[in-house]
């Protein structure tokens, strides 16, 4: 799924970058790369999102090129 | 390159004698420019890296009797450039730009309330292998949260030394200049970790091996919850990044911002208004009377005073700018505005320097710096004037007077339909602007989020006064040149007494047979300047500007008020004044103007001329420093160029639609 449609709160391994070459430079410098863990904090336009100990706030037209998976919480 | 090994078993370079220059890197957010003030104090200044228009901060420290210049890199991320600042950052660390050297030693600072993030640029500047060591700051806030550190092992696995510290308190300051000296005197370069050491071999997937390596170094050398720290910031945000309640604060927080600016402000204006007026009055009263005393007088001394008027509101916007960015807010003000702004093709960065080009465009253009696409900046530069500046003010008033003198809700409603005339009018043409000549998808958010903290008086007022100081000496000059053309081009060529009309030699003797002297002086003023070169070129042009419902004194007006628009008000005054008593100047001014008719007995200003005057100083460029500052922020003339004609060209449509409009519908 995309990072746009994760819901509130939910965690979520990055798993593909389908963003321009430098937006993906930005994105993989922030942690926002395959492998990282992220959690939404805040679902909207521009949503935020928690990564690497820090909140990122991200256009939702980016966030539509992000492909994560969502780790069910347990 | 040969070098030999320390006790350590670490490879060592030659020692260095000359003066040695230690580049500052580290994240946005880390602290680097408190430990830079920390470092140099007052001794810094702002500089462009060579070629660029790229600024940076340099100060020179002395490290155990050793000089050395500091350069403070901005703020990044990654060494993979993508911006222009990032470009020119990186070539500067590498040695590559023309002019500088490559530095002696790379002082890394990383915040350690969030170390795994900061290991990631700190590993890219390891594999340079360049000496370099590692500013553990924000110490005193990551032990307040209980966090805690293996230094030891920290440095082992870094391969360089590591020196905590905090730029705040000063503490761990005389350590860190303690190791920065060793390891400048003694060239120690890192021994980077194998695992990091491959990380520059594969470049598709080097974040993952770097970050995985930052995830692995952190938790085997930190113990302790950083989340705790950002629960404050967490509960701030679930209201000032609300879609609607953020935006309301935001309204809030800018609206009293500009309170204090205009509040504040207002006391040294009056203040340098009132010096400048009595240094040209003095200056007129000791020297004699000439060409020479109404140079310094009229001519440098008024025109230098106009432009530095402004300066406390230009000084104060910076300070609380400063001050709101380093308390975090500014990223929360551009997270909230980004959804609004990316229709008309801006983003939500663009907003800040937009809303602050109220007081002036001059600090706008500046603060326009933290927009990281060069077109989105480009197109906000171009539209910041358009917005209501502080200058205009007095041209609004007099046109509020001459239309409203006893209606201030009509007054207060035209006033505010100026304001919004240029907000709509900005917005428009930049969406005009990225449809056409600077096309391209405006970049999307990515934007970190930084904790809210205390913002530091001394740092805002550093950057004040650095900010503040580069626009008097690039506006400063030019506006001294352009003060002493307009000087000459409005005193000459005289016209001796006997050359005048007869009409007017009369009027000149009936004065000065009353003893009004003042009177005279004031008629003569006129004459003259109708006779001068401006004057002159004021009929000349008065065809092209009467379509607009100006006659020749307001067409001298709008050329005399091309480098500072508020400039037309005096001319106006000077124009249409008719050496009556000048008590009351203000008064008087509007009923002269009110009063005065053309040759064939109508009045100048009915309400369409005024409207279409409005109008006019709305949307026209006449800010001469405005355009020097624009010209040094997108280092061409082509820039500053462009927005003179494209506003000069919207001004004078807009006033002709006005005027003949108004006309039709017999606003005489």
């Amino acid at each position: 799924m995309l990072l746009q449609e994760l819901p509130a709160d939910s965690v979520a391994l990055i798993a593909g970058l389908n963003v321009p070459e430098d937006d993906a430079i930005r994105l993989k410098a922030m942690g926002i790369c395959v492998g990282r863990q992220v959690q939404l904090v805040r679902t909207g336009d521009p949503l935020i999102i928690r990564v690497l100990g820090t909140r990122v706030g991200m256009s939702a037209r980016l966030a539509t090129g992000v492909v994560v998976e969502l780790i069910p919480a347990c | 390159m040969s070098s030999t090994l320390n006790q350590n078993g670490l490879p060592v370079l030659p020692a260095i004698d000359r003066p040695w220059t230690i580049a500052l890197a580290g994240n946005p957010n880390a602290g680097k420019t408190s430990l830079f003030n920390r470092l140099t104090g007052l001794r810094a200044q702002t500089a462009n890296f060579p070629g660029t228009t790229v600024e940076h901060r340099r100060g020179s420290f002395s490290l155990g009797g050793q000089k050395v210049t500091l350069i403070d890199l901005p703020g990044m991320y990654t060494l993979d450039a993508v911006t222009l600042d990032e470009h020119v950052a990186v070539d500067t660390l590498l040695g590559k730009r023309v002019g500088t050297v490559r530095p002696d030693a790379v002082l890394v600072v990383i915040d350690a309330t969030n170390l795994e993030r900061n290991l990631l640029l700190t590993s890219q500047v390891l594999n340079l292998q360049m000496p370099t060591l590692v500013a553990l700051n924000m110490i005193d806030v990551a032990d307040q949260h209980g966090l805690q550190f293996d230094l030891e092992e920290l440095a082992k696995r870094l391969g360089c030394p590591v020196i905590p510290i905090s730029a705040r308190t000063g503490r761990g300051l005389d350590e860190l200049s303690t190791a920065l000296e060793e390891l400048a005197r003694e060239q120690t370069l890192p021994s980077v970790h194998p695992s990091l050491a491959t990380c520059t071999a594969c470049s598709g997937c080097q974040y993952s091996a770097r970050h995985d390596w930052a995830e692995t170094v952190s938790s085997a050398t930190s113990r302790g919850d950083s989340s705790a720290h950002g629960r404050f910031s967490e509960a701030l945000d679930q209201v000032l990044t609300h879609k609607i309640v953020g935006l309301a604060c935001f309204a809030t927080i800018m609206t009293l911002t500009f309170l204090v600016i205009f509040w504040m402000a207002q006391y040294p204006m009056d203040l340098i208004d009132g010096w400048f007026g009595l240094a040209s009055y003095t200056v007129g009263e000791w020297l004699p009377k000439g060409d020479f005393s109404s140079l310094l007088a009229d001519g440098i001394i008024s025109g230098v005073g106009g432009m530095l008027v402004f300066l406390p509101q230009i000084c104060m916007l910076f300070f609380l700018l400063a001050l709101l960015e380093d308390s975090g807010y500014l990223a929360r003000a551009a997270f909230v505005m980004d959804r609004l702004m990316y229709r008309v093709g801006l983003p939500g960065k663009a907003f800040v320097p937009l809303l602050s080009a109220h007081a002036c465009a001059i600090p706008a253009i500046m603060a326009a710096r933290v927009i990281d696409d060069r077109r989105d900046r480009l197109v906000t530069i171009l539209v910041l004037p358009l917005m209501t500046c502080s200058a205009r003010l007095p041209v609004y008033a007099m046109v509020m007077a001459l239309l409203f003198p006893a209606d201030p809700l009509k007054a207060s409603l035209l006033f505010t339909a100026a304001y919004v005339l240029g907000v709509v009018t900005a917005l428009a043409m930049a969406w005009v602007f990225k449809k056409t000549l600077l096309r391209g998808e405006t970049k999307p958010l990515v934007l970190e989020l930084p904790n809210y903290r205390l913002p530091s008086l001394q740092n805002a007022f550093l950057l004040m006064v650095d900010r503040s100081w580069a626009f008097v000496k690039t506006a400063g000059t030019t506006i001294m040149v352009i003060s002493l053309v307009i000087w000459v081009l409005a005193t000459y060529p005289k016209t001796a007494i006997e050359d005048l009309p007869a009409d007017v030699q009369t009027q000149l003797a009936e004065y000065e047979g009353a003893g009004n002297g003042e009177a005279a002086t004031k008629l003569l003023g006129q004459v003259q300047l109708e006779h001068s070169f401006a004057g002159q070129l004021g009929h000349l042009v008065e065809p092209v500007f009467a379509p607009l419902g100006f006659d020749w004194k307001m067409s001298v007006g709008v050329l005399s008020s091309f480098a500072a628009r508020e400039v037309v008000v005096s001319t106006m005054a000077v124009l249409y004044g008719v050496g009556e008593e000048t008590d009351e100047e203000g008064s008087l001014l509007i009923d002269r103007l009110r009063n005065s008719k053309d040759l064939d007995g109508r009045p100048v200003f009915t309400t369409a001329a005024c409207l279409s005057l409005l109008i006019f100083y709305v949307l026209a460029m006449q800010c001469l420093p405005t355009q020097v500052v624009t010209r040094r922020e997108t280092g061409s003339w082509k820039w500053p160029m462009l927005q003179l004609g494209y506003m000069s060209a919207l001004a004078y449509m807009a006033a002709l639609v006005t005027f003949q409009g108004a006309s039709m519908m017999g606003l005489n």
